[in-house]
């Protein structure tokens, strides 16, 4: 039960730096130079040995980019949107675990 | 700080750039027909705004004005005697502003806008889902 949890907030730790990785992305849709940044995997995230909080996600550079335009700026706000909505689907999901393990652990308690 | 609260600051923080990046535009058009008031004189010169993002390598990268410049290309010439701010030749120079890449520019930062917009949306929608957790049900 107490992996779960883990597991369930590291995930939730991982989305809100991909959503503030997106916001980063669309503020600066329109500045020249910007290169679009993106969070390590999940999976990457989750091999890793060492689970403490700040290594949980670091921001890279998008290497995957949908396009660079003629200002060096490669965002796509269409990529950030399908991206926020993934977040957000995720995001979702996850405290909805959260939430319905927590409840069977209460009830489990009451017996 | 923690991440969702510092995408709302980075979604304020693009905000502020493209309304500040609208209010440029809406001088360039109001001022569109603006010439100078002795012979020969000037007219009015369009502003260009520049973006830029902070903190590249650590940090949050906020978007903010960097500065606004003025558009140094040529003024377009109309002949006009009548005019006070006809030159010897009897022609006026009028603002170097194009109604059409205004418009554009006006689109393009309203879209950025709505986009910046959604993120907040987006992101407090995700804090209020963390705080659901806590309800009682």
């Amino acid at each position: 039960m107490g992996t779960l949890f883990e597991i369930a907030s590291m995930q939730a730790r991982w989305l809100s730096v991909r959503q503030a990785a997106t916001a980063e992305n669309v503020a600066n849709a329109s500045t020249p130079g910007f290169r679009a940044k993106e969070v390590a995997a999940f999976e990457a995230v989750l091999s890793r040995s060492s689970t403490t909080a700040g290594s949980v996600a670091k921001m890279q550079t998008d290497q995957s980019n949908w396009s660079v335009r003629p200002s060096g700026n490669s965002v796509s706000l269409e990529e950030e949107m399908v991206k926020a909505g993934s977040i957000s689907r995720s995001y979702a999901l996850n405290t909805g675990i959260v939430s319905a393990f927590h409840r069977m652990h209460l009830q489990a308690v009451r017996g | 700080m923690d991440a969702l609260a510092s995408s709302l600051t980075i979604a304020g923080s693009g905000l502020q750039a493209q309304s500040t990046r609208i209010r440029v535009v809406s001088e360039n058009l109001a001022n569109a027909q603006s010439t100078g008031n002795a012979p020969g004189a000037d007219a009015f010169r369009r502003k260009l705004i520049s973006l830029e993002s902070t903190g590249e390598n650590d940090g949050l990268a906020l978007v903010n004005v960097k500065s606004i410049d003025r558009d140094m290309s040529d003024f377009r010439i109309e002949r006009d005697p009548s005019h006070p701010a006809a030159d010897a030749n009897g022609d006026v120079k009028y603002p170097n502003v194009s109604t059409m890449i205004e418009l554009a520019d006006m689109r393009e930062a309203g879209r950025n806008y709505e986009a910046n917009l959604q993120v907040m949306r987006q992101a407090r929608q995700l804090i209020s889902m963390t705080l659901d957790m806590l309800k009682e049900r």
